[in-house]
């Protein structure tokens, strides 16, 4: 009678040991939904406004960009996101067009971690509300893409990452994690995708208004160069006149996103 | 008295009506109103070609459908650059309309590409020439339409912020807007367009190359070139025509900084269209083409030989590519020109001048003979002076120009060590290390022993085997002939 | 058990009946269905698919789907714009100078930028201030709605330091089904434009 109940001890404590060792192992395997903190700080925007430096809150930003298997997570729990299911007024046709025509039953993208792209404005915000996060607003992804490479003082090493990129072209399936991991810890903020920010459409142009001043000409045009903080960086320019050139339901073969998080 | 004040005065009244009548009908800029008949699809070349004139009788509605493409191409030899193009190439496909036609304008940003972009056509009249109308992200494409009001040759580039860098890359063409019953007829129609690319590395660095905004910004370009490359329309890429024919060239100037003065060696232009506008100048050696700015000149080619297309600022056409080439086929016609007909020996102080006649040559100078050390230092400095114009610093040469002297094949092949082509020049055809080049050396009229310096210092500088050339060889070899 | 279960039933249904009707308004706009079910049979291109709660300037909950079946003239303001607003509006009112008898059920919907401001009571006092009649609507919303309204309708807009909006001026016109049928950018526009794109869709 002994002997079935010690196997019984002897599993049941194996078991707990199995799932307390599982857990531990699991705890450190590098997670997806990793975030990393920003701390508070000041930046000179690329635009000038009324004041030459910004202040930007502590925030969390995510470690990575959103990936391919993530997203499917996001659209298997809410179908109405689906590619066949998506309204037109929130996702032009090219949304998740990349993914292939089976996508709830392949198992390649449900462990794909390249990011996800061909996104709108309104599905990455979708996404992030479902993860309880939000998008990063225009000045928090700006700061926060300031940082250098871990372990560079030189502040060109940025300037060459972009031009190399502008040059050369994300590789379609380049994954999380491919172009470099800055002083915050926060990997590819250049070199990999483009990424929606929360108030991309903040970019005035063409016929803006101001409340007492004049009219802008445009940002494509001399004016942008006018108000730009600094004329050679070039690289900027091109980040801002790709999002002038944006709307909310766009999507494109090489934009993605990653979220973000107040702090309290 | 009376009556014939009052004849002079209607006289002057007529004249000046008249006058008046001729100029209304001879008008530049074309009633937007004017009705538009049909459409046709236009079609779009890349340089050095040029599309037909479209036939239709009355003004049409032309569509013109441009695509941009980034992509990696060549720059020069062993230099790749990612260009931006309008179309696939630089410069951007040639757009051929008539004064008055309505252009609908379909811009394609291909979805691969990296970045948006957008177009600014000169020959617009509307916000941004287009931009404004036409930005767009890669996948996405924009429709705008206008008329064409004035006649003239344009320029179009993007204007897609940082404007600079967008002209840089690459993105920049022609348009041109023609009277409905087109140009004068011409034997021959070419694309050429200049512009300058700022690079990473100096000229001529292998490998691939990325932009360099500073020097950008500087205007210090490390290339300068016609359409698009170093060597894109010479050599084996050169425009032909024969002998006799008129020549229609219609040039750009993309820039995005220099201002070019465009000048075709051996040719005078018979007409120039100035700035691609209206004024009309003739007989013009050199035509100003301001950056963002075109020009057509027109010549009628009467000898045979090959025409350099160059931006005379010479050091962007020798030493950073600002060359193109027209050869022109055909038979002499020494009429016009004759080539060299004498040589001879010139004493300044001397009272008599002596001729040489071809057959009996004599001795230049006295017979100096050096050690190799002092070849080389007198070598370099002749070299400077003499050869390197042509055959460029460390004797690299311009592909499909003017050869190479570094390891070249063909000298280390020929028996005399080279001393005959100081001598003698040379001219026709000859291939050095796989590349054929055909054009004309002129003989160097120098003394034995600055010939045997000069071709010392080819032989060991430039990796042609070494070895010593004295004056006495130099000496046999003018004695021969 | 069973006729206890229907007759719940029953009651439930009755509730959520009564629930969904709309709530009373001193405003005159008349609705026919209550905008739930209103919402289901909507086009896919339609901006009334965004089901955020507004408030109009007399405090009340407004959905867009209340908009349905009439044509729209729509645009984006704050009331502290000393400049591009005022000019706007002057604007819409000349449109609305022109409108005859057949366009008697065009509404003019003014959305804010101005979350912090633009309260109803302040929007209604600008409304009166501007003389704005019966079928114009102003509508105050939270900023995350704004921003989601402002995409639909791509109207580029920034607050600036002094609390204050830098912005777009875009006039849309929007059929019955709330779909957009033509938007007109600028200030001292004709009006001409706009009233053929309304006599279009009524």
């Amino acid at each position: 009678m002994l002997k079935p109940v010690e196997t019984n001890i002897n599993m049941s404590f194996k078991r707990i040991i199995w799932i307390i060792g599982v857990l531990l192992i699991g705890t450190k395997l590098p997670a997806q939904d990793e975030m990393k903190l920003i701390p508070a700080g000041s930046y000179k925007p690329f635009i000038k406004g009324a004041t030459e430096k910004l202040v930007v809150e502590a925030f969390m930003l995510d470690k990575y960009a959103v990936t391919n298997a993530d997203f499917l997570e996001f659209v298997k729990a809410n179908p109405a996101w689906a590619p066949d299911k998506v309204k037109a007024l929130f996702a032009d046709p090219g949304y998740l067009s990349h993914w292939p025509e089976d996508y709830l039953g392949d198992k390649s993208l449900e462990a794909n971690k390249a990011p996800v792209v061909n996104v709108s404005w309104f599905a990455a915000n979708a996404y992030c509300k479902w993860k309880n996060k939000r998008l990063p607003t225009m000045h928090e992804w700006e700061y926060a893409a300031l940082a250098l490479p871990k372990g560079e003082t030189d502040s060109a090493s940025l300037t060459r990452i972009n031009t190399d990129w502008y040059s050369r072209k994300t590789p379609q399936h380049a994954e999380v994690g491919s172009s470099y991991e800055n002083q915050y810890g926060i990997w590819d903020m250049y070199g990999l995708i483009w990424e929606w920010v929360y108030d991309f459409n903040s970019v005035v142009s063409n016929d803006a208004s101001r409340s007492s001043e004049e009219v802008v000409a445009g940002l494509f045009c001399g004016s942008a160069s006018l108000n730009a903080s600094d004329a050679s960086d070039y690289a900027s320019f091109i980040r801002f006149s790709y999002r002038g050139s944006l709307k909310g339901k766009y999507t494109t073969r090489n934009m993605g996103f990653r979220c973000a998080k107040s702090i309290n | 008295m009376r009556t014939r004040s009052y004849i002079s005065i209607l006289t002057i009244f007529l004249v000046l009506t008249l006058n008046s009548c001729t100029t209304n009908s001879e008008r530049r800029i074309i009633d937007p109103e004017t009705e538009v008949k049909g459409q046709v699809r236009a079609e779009l070349t890349d340089a050095p070609h040029v599309p037909p004139h479209i036939p239709n009788k009355s003004n049409t509605k032309v569509i013109v459908e441009l695509e941009v493409i980034e992509r990696q191409m060549r720059l020069a030899d062993g230099v790749d650059y990612t260009f931006w193009t309008f179309g696939g190439h630089v410069p951007g496909k040639f757009i051929r309309v008539r004064h008055g036609d309505w252009i609908e304008f379909h811009l394609h940003n291909h979805p691969d590409n990296m970045l948006p972009h957008n177009i600014d056509l000169h020959a617009v009249n509307g916000p941004g020439g287009g931009a404004e109308a036409s930005l767009i992200v890669p996948g996405k494409s924009a429709q705008f339409s206008f008329r064409a009001l004035h006649p003239g040759l344009y320029v179009y580039h993007c204007a897609t912020a940082p404007v600079g860098m967008h002209i840089a890359n690459g993105m920049y063409g022609l348009i041109l807007v023609e009277p409905l019953e087109g140009l004068p007829p011409v034997d021959h129609e070419f694309y050429v367009m200049q512009g300058e690319f700022y690079t990473s590395g100096g000229y001529g660095e292998r490998g691939h190359q990325d932009f360099d905004m500073q020097k950008a910004i500087d205007e210090r370009p490390d290339y300068v070139v016609m359409n698009g490359s170093v060597g894109a329309a010479s050599g084996e890429n050169a425009m032909v025509v024969q002998v006799g024919e008129t020549v229609r060239l219609f040039v750009g100037n993309g820039g995005p900084s220099l201002i070019s003065s465009f000048h075709a060696i051996g040719e005078i232009f018979d007409k120039v269209y100035v700035e691609g506008g209206s004024l009309i100048n003739k007989d013009v050696q050199t035509t100003l083409i301001p950056a963002g700015g075109a020009a057509i000149v027109e010549f009628k080619v009467d000898v045979p030989g090959t025409l350099h297309l160059v931006d005379h600022s010479i050091f962007r056409a020798f030493n950073k590519g600002a060359l193109a080439q027209i050869k022109v086929v055909g038979d002499e016609n020494h009429l016009v020109y004759t080539g060299k007909e004498k040589e001879e020996v010139y004493l300044p102080e001397g009272s008599a001048i002596q001729r040489i006649e071809k057959e009996k040559p004599e001795p230049a100078g006295p017979i100096i003979e050096l050690s190799l050390q002092e070849r080389m230092e007198a070598g370099e400095r002749l070299y400077k002076s003499n050869c390197m114009a042509c055959h460029m610093d460390h004797g690299r040469g311009i592909t499909g120009t003017f050869p190479p002297l570094i390891n070249s094949d063909y000298l280390q092949a020929r028996t005399d060590k080279g001393i005959g082509i100081v001598l003698d020049g040379l001219r026709g055809e000859i291939t050095v290390n796989g590349v054929k080049y055909n054009n004309i050396m002129p003989a160097v009229s120098l003394s034995d022993d600055k010939v045997a310096s000069i071709l010392t210092y080819i032989h060991n500088e430039f990796d042609n085997g070494g070895g010593l050339v004295n004056a006495a060889d130099v000496k046999a070899c003018r004695d021969k002939h | 058990m069973k006729i206890a279960v229907v007759f719940s039933f029953a009651v439930l249904l009755s509730f959520s009946a009564l629930a969904q009707s709309g709530p009373a308004k001193s405003c005159c706009s008349s609705l026919a269905a209550s905008p739930t079910t209103k919402q289901q049979d909507l086009l896919e291109t339609s901006i009334y698919q965004l089901d955020h709660q507004w408030k109009d300037q007399y405090n009340q909950p407004f959905q867009l789907v209340e908009l349905k079946g009439k044509p729209v003239v729509m645009t984006m303001i704050f009331t502290h714009c000393e400049y591009a607003c005022p000019m706007m509006v002057n604007d819409l009112k000349n449109i609305e100078v022109q409108l005859t008898k057949k366009h008697k059920d065009v509404e003019f919907v003014l959305i804010s930028f101005d979350h912090l401001r633009d309260t109803p009571e302040r929007l209604l006092e600008y409304a009166k201030a501007q003389g704005l009649g019966e079928n114009w609507i102003l509508l105050h919303g939270d900023a995350e709605q704004v921003k989601e309204i402002s995409l639909v309708l791509d109207i580029s807009y920034e607050q600036m330091e002094n609390g204050a909006f830098a912005h777009a001026n875009k006039k849309l016109v929007l059929d019955k089904e709330g779909t957009i049928v033509f938007e007109l950018e600028g200030l001292q526009t004709k009006p001409k434009a706009i009233l053929d794109a309304l006599n279009k869709v009524l």
